[in-house]
């Protein structure tokens, strides 16, 4: 197929898609009208190069005509009514009044396709089974009401009988309104107006018609069959009612009904590509008669046009340009050539190159002799295509060099423009697809944490699929040590976790760590992540310490945070940090993703530095401490403990005291439940509360009982375990214990280290009080005793803070005696059941 | 009054809802907004609403006289809306309500019987008159659904009513409908009962007239349009009875009773064009030509003129129109379009001889011809309107007639162009009489041509294109011998002739006269004939004009051949021999032509080419010279005949 180069330019872009068959196009004019099978009518001028106006009607479009008389155009609806739109009294109205319900002019249920003639507006549609065509008379006034004239039915073809009961043809019929030819009636003007030149006319629809100026209805049906009307009965049959002569049957659907530019053929498109062309021919003995030929073309044909020289139609894949034989009346030969088989003069249609055509408006021909086709695509695109003169076609055209090297420049450009667009609009298309991509993993991982959202503090059961893993360490920096916190992040889950994720640590002081302002001083690391894939684990490492200050213990928390931003490429973001406008929805703080991780908290036992089973320093001096200095370290202590002063006296936190003793007594019972390691249960008591502790590798003997710390401020610690038997407790029989003895020189390190052990066992008793049943039974007269015990202790602080209120007596006292308050209460501990 | 129950101040608010209804559905009909279909529409869901909320409840004795009125009111909406089957349901359910109402069983969904359930339960009961009203509700939808006998079928096991009419037509029950007058009712209704009962009986006598007119039995039909007559009717129905009336009485034979109808017909409603186009028809088979043509003038001007439609009355919930839609009337009450009425006129009046009235009107006609492209489109299948080349034709005669020779030629040149071009070079007619109908077939003749009407009627059709043009170059031979130019005219002769000896027959033994007069084919054959026959005369004539005498004798003798036993052409014959001074052959050929002369057959007017040709006969004798000898010979023919 010989392809045939055209130009298109896309005139204006409707949003919408389009309905094939009721889609049409007009031209009239500079007035371009495009419907679409929507509620909607849309004027475009070509002139203006814009939309002129667009016109809402109540129901979805079937078919559209301009009338030829006035400026104004007919519209039938869904719902079987046909609407009037005066374009000139409404020329750019969005809504215009014909959108009101009852404005229609004529209502009838059946009709799917219409016809404006002169004074006449034919309707047909399938009723009763025949095809039934009603005329109205469509008067001065257009906007009034029409009256109906007549009707004519033709029986429906077999074919399409049982659709036609239905009411539900998916083809429509084609419509045309055909003139006999003479000078002095001049061509007539509208989209569906063809006329014959009056030989064929009288051949074809009767001397009757072609001796009144009536024009004829020439209607291609669904089932293929060519019918015109009027048609009066022939003197054979005089009592039959008028109805409508059958010229043809194509056996197709039949998509245009019209006639070549000359008047000199009658023409027909089915919808499967054939073409029917009825032409005069002379008669053998003389006399003239109508030739019909057929040809087929590929099809199918969607829809199609005719061209002064050429029928033009669209195959939704291609434009195709058939030639029309021109010229005067086929001669002798030509007749004979018909019946050869394939007929040797029938020309091959053309490819003009331009797919997805779904409707196409009656060719104009320029001064020029350029062919303009107005066409909408399927996406709802109205085109100009302009075909090169006719004189180009058939032969190669002849250029100079110079308009060759301009051409080529030409296509060069445009192809330069084009890869450009490409290359830009790929870009686009795989930076949407990476961002999809990022927001299908970043989603995935939400799911995975979503559990964890929850605000529990309880472990989940297993291991979630992304963990964070805290150490605390010892380093030494700067002839100091100090404390870091190494949290590993460990990914096992299947996805990845891309470039944009931010691992966040929070590290919130306790409540003793307030700072000047009374708030407390969070402090808050952030660690941007490279892509972390799975089954990897990265690592990072934050201090604890601060200077001088540990104040203990810290709670930390975790938790990954995904900026929205991320999804955007950092070009992309870059633009919008610093062009976007600060209300920008993605720099807002809006765009966060926040999945909390894991929450710890680190205490002394986590900065504990073992040094072993036994300490020089401490064993070499127990008991050492007087009662003297064991104020002057409380107060030291308690001084080094609030910042103001902490500045001012480095040697704080380091002096020697104590020793102070604190005991801590469990049941055996509750320990073996829930430490289940070898060996002698002190040592595993031991293990287990060291077993966050920075040094605990120091610890050689696992066995021995006995271990020896260093706390961060140098304070040195001793844990000592032993296996006890409480007896006055129980009930008959003594009672296994565990007595855990603190003993350090620090009051501040002892205290801390207290609090640290008994949370310990406080999780620890949580889990057994689930696991173990109910403690044995217990003496009443124990409890008792050590009730009175503490009521006693009580009393003394009472009495403490009473004369501390009243003023009586010296500070130290009173420091003394709480002291003393705060030892028998550590020393003499209840046992933990 | 309506009766106040424990529901009464439900049932008070729905019998005020119906009546603010029906006010304002009144309003809107004085105000002529209730002939739209919509506002109908509209009023009828309405209605259908009201109807619901009254139907929600269980029936009761107590508001049965509501629900009717409201299901009244409803049914008629939805019977002027046309929706049939709708109107059925609403009364089923509604007479399926009352029964249960009154506590009997419903005996099933079938209306007869239904209906004789109803009648028979309320039939002392208050309700009455308002099941009554319902009962012609239910007529009504059985006369547009043409089912005339039901009505009937309900009545006979109602036998309470005493039998008081005198007519048969109808069951003495709906004669004695009463209905009490409206302003007693505290409900409203749409159209009061009495106005549809009446109108119901009308149309059904009407329906069963045509009914019977149709079967042929018009004395009945015009018996039961007599009967319509009688009762009171809306102004145009009862000149539509009238009107059949009248057709009734022409069928029986009494031309001047039904004219007379007619006349009753017009003066009841001047628009009723049928009674004036019936009227014509009269007239033309009384041979009142004078009459016809007064008729017929009368008749154009009632249809030219813009309809009166807009200015008459206006359109009542249910008219006649929507009652008798099943009995297709606008087949009978037809008149041909203006068109054909005025080709009417015309050619009466040039049959009639009034040949200068007659120009005016083919003038007139081949005007509009040329304007009016609606003329083919509503010419519909009653119309009496001839193929248009014939109307040309007889145009063109008119004008020869009117001695306006140059219009009668422009006018076959018209004819001219579209025909010659059509015809071929060489037409065979098989006729056979075996084959009875399908008499003439088609010589084989191009292939290509069989999908174009290759049937029989083609080349019947190719016949009357070379009538036509052969009849057209006749005229216009005779108009340019009558403008004395002798050269022209025998061109166009010879050209006619030569057009017309194209047509030829596969069964030379047979007669035109064979196939009977009705035979379309068989007229045209004739028709052929005659015009080969005139056709050759006229040119002798002309021949004759020039000198050319002996030329002239072998046409009148040809002419004489094609169509034997033409008496103006044996004339001319003679005529000819005798300027030839071959006086014996003049005087033999006289003996014998008194012997196969034959009478010409009367004119029948139909259409066609012949009463055109039977006008151009008597070119013939105009241009017989006045010759005494021709004149003397033709008064001793016509003494020797006449006895």
């Amino acid at each position: 197929m010989e392809a045939l180069r055209c130009s298109v330019s896309s005139l204006f872009e409707a949003q919408f898609g389009c309905v094939s068959g009721a889609t049409a196009v007009l031209c009239s004019g500079t007035d371009v009208l495009l419907s679409n099978g929507s509620k909607s009518v849309v004027l475009w001028n070509s002139a203006e190069r814009k939309v002129t106006g667009v016109h809402q009607l109540p129901g979805a479009i079937r078919h559209v005509t301009s009338s030829p008389r006035k400026r104004g155009l007919y519209a039938l609806c869904e719902n079987g009514r046909i609407y009037y739109i005066d374009l000139a009294q409404h020329p750019r109205v969005s809504s215009s009044p014909a959108s009101a319900p009852n404005s229609h002019v004529i209502e009838d249920p059946t009709a799917c396709s219409f016809l404006v003639m002169d004074s006449i507006l034919v309707t047909v549609g399938p009723a009763d089974g025949t095809w039934r065509f009603q005329f109205y008379e469509t008067p001065d006034a257009p906007g009034t009401r029409h009256r109906k004239l007549a009707e004519r039915g033709v029986p429906v073809g077999p074919v399409d009988s049982a659709a036609a009961e239905a009411n539900e043809v998916s083809e429509w019929p084609a419509l045309c309104c055909v003139f006999a030819f003479s000078a002095a009636s001049g061509l007539p003007e509208g989209e569906e107006h063809y006329f014959l030149e009056s030989t064929l006319f009288g051949l074809l629809f009767g001397i009757d018609v072609s001796l009144v100026s009536t024009p004829v209805v020439v209607c291609g049906l669904p089932d293929g069959r060519l019918c015109c009307l009027p048609s009066l009965p022939q003197s054979a049959n005089r009592d039959a009612k008028p109805g409508v002569k059958l010229l043809h049957s194509l056996e197709e659907p039949v998509v245009l009904a019209g006639t070549s530019s000359g008047g000199d053929a009658l023409l027909a498109v089915s919808r499967f590509g054939k073409v029917l062309i009825v032409q005069v021919g002379d008669r053998a003995e003389g006399g003239k008669a109508p030739v019909f030929r057929e040809c087929s073309v590929p099809g199918p044909v969607v829809c199609a046009c005719i061209g002064s020289t050429h029928l033009y139609y669209s195959t939704l894949s291609d434009l195709l340009a058939l030639p029309l034989v021109t010229g005067s009346s086929l001669d002798r030969t030509a007749q004979e050539n018909l019946y050869a088989d394939p007929p040797p003069s029938f020309p091959y249609p053309r490819s003009l190159n331009v797919s997805r055509l779904i409707a196409l408006a009656k060719p104009t021909n320029t001064s020029t002799g350029a062919v303009h086709l107005v066409a909408v695509t399927v996406r709802g695109r109205l085109l100009d295509i302009t075909l090169p003169q006719e004189s180009d076609r058939g032969h190669v055209p002849r250029v100079s060099a110079t308009q060759v090297g301009q051409k080529v420049r030409d296509l060069l450009t445009s192809i330069g423009n084009l890869s450009d667009r490409a290359a830009s609009l790929k870009s686009s298309i795989q930076m949407r697809n990476e961002a999809l991509k990022k927001l299908n993993q970043v989603f995935n991982v939400c799911c995975l944490l979503l559990p964890m959202q929850k605000g529990s503090e309880v472990p989940p059961v297993s291991k979630p699929p992304i963990s964070i893993h805290f150490e605390t360490r010892w380093i030494r920096l700067l002839q100091q040590d100090s404390l870091t916190l190494q949290c590993t992040l460990e990914n096992s889950s299947s996805y990845v976790l891309e470039q944009g994720w931010t691992l966040c640590i929070q590290v919130i002081p306790s409540y003793s760590a307030l700072n000047p302002e009374g708030r407390v001083s969070t402090k808050t690391y952030t660690f941007p992540l490279k892509k972390l894939f799975p089954g990897k684990n990265t690592e990072m490492v934050l201090p604890l310490t601060s200077g001088n200050e540990l104040p203990l213990p810290l709670k930390v928390t975790s938790s990954l945070v995904y900026s929205l931003q991320s999804i955007l490429g950092a070009v992309e973001a870059g633009h919008l940090f610093t062009e976007g406008t600060p209300s920008s929805g993605l720099t807002s703080n809006t765009g966060y993703i926040s999945l909390t991780l894991d929450t710890t908290t680190v205490d002394w036992l986590d900065c504990m530095l073992v040094t072993g089973p036994t300490d020089e320093n401490s064993s070499s001096r127990p008991g050492s401490a007087s009662s003297t200095n064991i104020v002057r370290t409380f107060l030291d202590a308690r001084r080094g403990e609030r910042q103001d002063q902490s500045s001012s006296d480095p040697g704080v936190g380091t002096v020697e005291g104590g020793p102070f003793v604190a005991t801590i007594r469990v049941s055996s019972v509750l320990l073996r439940a829930v430490l289940k390691g070898t060996g002698s249960l002190c040592s595993s008591l031991l293990t287990w509360l060291l077993s966050g502790c920075p040094g605990k590798g120091v610890r050689r003997d696992p066995q021995c009982s006995v271990v020896c710390a260093c706390c961060p401020r140098g304070n040195t610690l001793r844990l000592m375990a032993k296996e006890v038997s409480v007896e006055d407790l129980g009930e008959g029989r003594p009672i296994a214990a565990v007595e855990l003895l603190l003993e350090s020189s620090s009051v501040a390190a002892l205290c801390g280290l207290h609090y640290s052990v008994l949370r310990r066992i406080q999780a620890l008793l949580k889990e057994v009080a689930m696991e173990t049943e109910g403690p044995a039974q217990l003496q009443g007269r124990g409890l008792c005793r050590a009730l009175e015990r503490v009521e006693v202790l009580f009393e003394e602080i009472q009495e403490a803070c009473g004369s501390a209120a009243l003023d009586v007596g010296t500070s130290s006292g009173i420091t003394a005696k709480l002291l003393h308050v705060y030892q028998q209460l550590r020393t003499n501990p209840l046992l933990i059941l | 009054m309506y009766p106040r129950m424990s529901f009464g101040s439900c049932w008070d608010t729905w019998v005020k809802e119906n009546n603010i209804f029906v006010t304002k559905w009144k309003c809107a009909e004085r105000n002529r907004k209730g002939e739209q279909q919509d506002a109908r529409r509209e009023y009828y869901g309405e209605m259908c609403n009201l109807l619901r909320r009254v139907q929600g409840v269980l029936p009761v004795t107590g508001s049965v006289r509501l629900e009717l009125a409201v299901l009244y009111n409803t049914s008629l909406f939805s019977l002027s809306l046309s929706d049939r089957e709708e109107t059925r349901r609403l009364v089923v359910e509604g007479l399926t309500r009352v029964l249960e109402a009154f506590g009997c069983e419903p005996p099933g969904s079938d209306l007869l019987v239904l209906w004789r359930a109803v009648l028979q339960a309320l039939q002392s009961s208050e309700c009455l008159s308002a099941i009554h009203q319902l009962l012609c509700v239910q007529w009504a939808l059985w006369l547009t659904t043409g089912q005339l006998d039901m009505i009937q079928e309900v009545l006979p096991s109602h036998s309470q009513v005493t039998i008081r009419s005198p007519s048969g037509h109808l069951p003495p029950l709906i004669q004695d409908l009463v209905f009490p007058s409206e302003e007693n009712s505290s409900l409203l209704v749409v159209i009061s009962p009495r106005e549809l009962k009446e109108l119901t009986h009308i149309c059904t006598l009407i329906a069963k007239g045509v009914r019977k007119l149709r079967e042929g039995e018009e004395a009945e039909a015009l018996q039961a349009f007599q009967d319509a007559a009688l009762l009171p009717a809306p102004r145009k129905l009862l000149a539509q009875i009238h009107t059949l009336s009248g057709m009734c009485l022409a069928k029986l034979g009494r031309p001047q009773s039904s004219l007379q109808c007619y006349r009753n017909a017009m003066e009841v409603d001047f628009g009723c064009r049928s009674a004036l186009y019936q009227s014509c028809v009269v007239y033309q088979r009384l041979g009142n030509t004078q009459a016809e043509m007064e008729a017929l003038r009368l008749l154009h001007s009632v249809v030219v003129s813009p309809t009166s439609e807009s200015t008459s009355n206006m359109i009542p919930l249910i008219s006649h129109v929507d009652l008798l839609r099943s009995q297709a009337l606008e087949g009978i009450f037809s008149v041909p379009a203006p068109v054909g009425i005025q080709h009417m006129l015309a050619q009466r009046c040039l049959h009639s001889g009034r040949i200068t009235e007659a120009a005016d009107h083919y003038l007139d006609l081949l005007a509009s011809f040329q304007s009016d492209t609606k003329i083919l489109m509503i010419a519909d299948g009653h119309s009496t309107l001839p193929r248009i080349p014939d109307i040309y034709l007889e145009a063109a005669v008119t004008m020869l007639k009117a001695k306006r020779f140059w219009d009668s030629i422009a006018v076959c040149e018209e004819v001219l162009k579209k025909t010659v071009e059509l015809i071929p070079g060489r037409l065979v007619l098989n006729l056979s009489i075996k084959e009875g109908m399908e008499t003439e077939s088609v010589a084989p003749s191009i292939p290509g041509t069989e999908d174009f009407a290759g049937r029989n009627g083609e080349a019947r059709e190719q016949l009357k294109y070379v009538l036509w043009a052969g009849t057209a170059l006749l005229i216009q031979g005779q108009a340019y011998s009558w403008l004395k130019e002798n050269k022209e005219a025998i061109t166009s002769l010879t050209r006619s002739i030569n057009l017309l000896v194209k047509v030829h027959f596969l069964h030379k033994d047979w007669k035109y006269g064979d196939l009977g007069d009705k035979e379309a084919a068989g007229s045209d054959v004739q028709a052929l004939q005659r015009l080969k026959g005139l056709a050759l005369a006229s040119r002798g004539v002309s021949f004759m004009d020039r000198g050319q005498d002996s030329v002239a004798l072998q046409d009148f003798q040809l002419s004489l051949q094609a169509s034997p036993g033409f008496e103006s052409v044996q004339r001319w014959l003679v005529h000819a021999l005798r300027k030839l001074k071959r006086e014996d052959e003049a005087l033999s050929f006289s003996k014998s032509m008194r012997k196969t002369t034959s009478e010409p057959e009367a004119p029948s007017y139909p259409t066609g080419i012949l009463p055109v040709l039977l006008h151009l006969e008597s070119y013939l004798e105009d241009r017989m010279p006045v010759d005494s000898e021709l004149l003397k010979s033709r008064h001793v023919w016509s003494r020797e005949v006449t006895p």
